[in-house]
């Protein structure tokens, strides 16, 4: 299950109000290479900065007079992005549906198997990764489409519509060389190998106009 | 105080004795032997009572004979008859009482456990939460001991801390099913030493879980010094659980600035007697009065049966004390309770 864990990112965050399930989760975290952060309450939690290596938040719904399941809603407000699954006692379908509306990776109930709270976390960790790393794509493609100017924006639009340059060049009414120039330059700003690089960067963009079609334009 | 009692008895009868013997020699006062029977009655046992009643029937005609002695077979017998009559029918007449009062101890000994059932109902959600944490660590650690122990280098102090908790989890089960248990007994036990700070806060954590699940604030600052005071266990901690439940369901909103308040101080007005103040913010007594929420089966509750007050105000009035409900000032419902330090 877990080959390898990572040394950045091996650090699960334990926030349950009962000390012998902290520990109990600590030790079987350890067993298999992890390293644990635990706390006790939430104010806890948000008074002290999490290490980067933190990698996932095991999370009961129980914690005093705090409901875990308020507090995610409280933590995604904040900006405080961790995968986390929620873990509880008597866990029904409305708070499993609440849990994962509200940015739950999982949703375990006590007493629950090593293997499958294991599970669990690496799946969390799985969906995180992928979600991380269309995020940072998503970060890129709009950092580099920031770069281009006005026109070049309207040009790009046509492009990943599927528009030929001669029909650019006509809705936008500009010569065909100019299109070119234009285009040439999008591709080099926008770090994109080939038409369907930059396709796939308009999407994290959500740039597609259904307005502009090669087909309706004619 | 027992034995001063029995000393009285015993004086009362041997000077009854004596009167009648005394001159004028008068054997008619045998009659007064129901006083004894009478006063015996009230605190004795039935077969004590039935033995004494033979004692003073056998003293009735031990007097009659040493009175009479002169002219025994033309003593006045029908006097002695009507005695004797007198202490049968005293006698009866107790028994009886004694058998009705206890019938009524019993169906009130039944009610209390219906109504410490009733509560283990309500909390039955609360009580599971409570087991299954344990079980939760006690499964987690014989998963995370036997993998300590599978690893290449086997980790021998680890896998020995997880077996240690184990065991300690187990325990903590234990003593929450034990708590249950002593809820659940129909025997309410015997008067013991009670430290009321201890009791309040036992009460508080059997209802923990209601309690947060409201977000009450409960304040109760054990300050001062703490009030000992002696009476069965069981039945304190049955007012506090019954009082506090109130509190927690008249709470209609969980919302942060709910509070329940406890206080307990010494009366400055009454000599040897001590006060707890339960007092909360919640929505007070609606549809019901500070004087009717005490009557048997009344309740505003859509499964109440209205017994929790009727059996506190039992319990304390037994223990000599007093509980009193009153409109809370701002907000919310205020109760009572004071209780004699000494409760014979
Ligand atoms: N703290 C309180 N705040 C508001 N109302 C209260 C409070 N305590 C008691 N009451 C009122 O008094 C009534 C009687 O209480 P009691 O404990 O005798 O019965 P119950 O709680 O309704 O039922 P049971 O205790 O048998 O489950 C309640 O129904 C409620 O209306
Ligand atoms: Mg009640």
């Amino acid at each position: 299950m877990f080959h390898k864990i990572p040394k950045e990112q091996n650090l699960i965050v334990i926030l349950d109000d009962d000390k012998d399930v902290q520990f109990s989760l600590d030790s079987l975290l350890r067993s298999v290479g992890f390293t644990t952060f635990i706390f006790s309450s939430t104010d806890e939690f948000l008074t002290t900065p999490l290490p980067p290596q933190a990698c996932c938040m095991l999370l009961d719904v129980k914690l005093g007079n705090v409901n875990g399941l308020d507090f995610l809603e409280e933590m995604a407000q904040r900006g405080l992005t961790l995968p986390v699954i929620i873990i509880t006692g008597h866990g029904d379908i409305p708070m499993a549906v609440r849990g994962i509306k509200s940015g739950a990776t999982d949703f375990l109930s006590k007493p629950y198997k090593d293997t499958v709270l294991l599970n669990a976390i690496a799946d969390s960790l799985e969906k995180w990764r992928n979600n991380q790393e269309s995020q940072e794509k998503k970060k890129q493609a709009t950092d580099y489409y920031a770069t281009l100017s006005q026109r070049e924006k309207e040009v790009m639009e046509c492009i990943i519509s599927g528009l030929m340059n001669k029909q650019i060049a006509d809705r936008l009414g500009i010569s065909l060389i100019t299109v070119k120039i234009h285009r040439a330059h999008i591709m080099k700003k926008m770090h994109a190998q080939s038409l369907a690089d930059l396709v796939r960067m308009s999407e994290y963009l959500n740039l597609h106009n259904k307005e502009i079609s090669r087909y309706k334009n004619k | 105080m027992r034995h001063l009692s029995l000393l009285f008895i015993v004086l009362l009868s041997l000077s009854i004795f004596c009167f009648t013997l005394l001159p004028p020699r008068h054997d008619a006062f045998s009659v007064l032997y129901v006083i004894v029977i009478f006063l015996v009655s009230q605190a004795a046992s039935r077969h004590v009572i039935k033995l004494i009643a033979c004692l003073c029937i056998g003293l009735s005609v031990f007097s009659f004979s040493l009175v009479h002695r002169d002219d025994i077979v033309h003593g006045p017998y029908t006097r002695l008859a009507l005695s004797i009559f007198a202490i049968l029918l005293v006698t009866l007449l107790a028994l009886r009482n004694q058998r009705i009062t206890e019938a009524l101890a019993k169906q009130k000994r039944i009610l209390a456990h219906a109504d410490r059932m009733l509560t283990l109902g309500y909390l039955s959600a609360s009580i599971a939460h409570e087991i299954n944490q344990p079980l939760t660590a006690i499964r987690t650690y014989a998963h995370s001991g036997v993998r300590w122990l599978k690893k290449t280098e086997p980790d021998l102090t680890e896998a020995l801390h997880c077996f240690g908790s184990i065991e300690k989890n187990s325990q903590r089960a234990e003593s929450i099913i034990g708590n249950i248990k002593n809820l659940a007994q129909k025997k309410s036990g015997i008067p013991e030493q009670i430290s009321v700070h201890q009791i309040i806060q036992e009460s508080c954590d059997i209802l923990k879980n209601e309690i947060s699940n409201k977000k009450i604030n409960v304040i109760f600052n054990p300050s001062g010094q703490d009030i000992q005071f002696c009476a069965v266990r069981i039945e304190i901690q049955q007012i506090f659980i019954n009082i506090l439940m109130n509190a927690i369901q008249a709470f209609k909103e969980s919302i942060p600035n709910n509070f329940i308040h406890i206080r307990v101080y010494d009366m400055t007005d009454r000599e040897n007697f001590f006060a707890i103040h339960v007092v909360d913010n919640a929505m007070g007594f609606i549809e019901a009065t500070p004087e009717n929420i005490f009557d048997a089966f009344f309740s505003t509750k859509q499964n109440g049966m209205g017994l929790g007050l009727t059996i506190c105000k039992g319990i304390i009035e037994a223990h000599g004390g007093r509980l009193i409900a009153e409109h809370n000032k701002l907000k919310g419902a205020k109760f009572i309770i004071q209780l004699p330090k000494h409760v014979s």
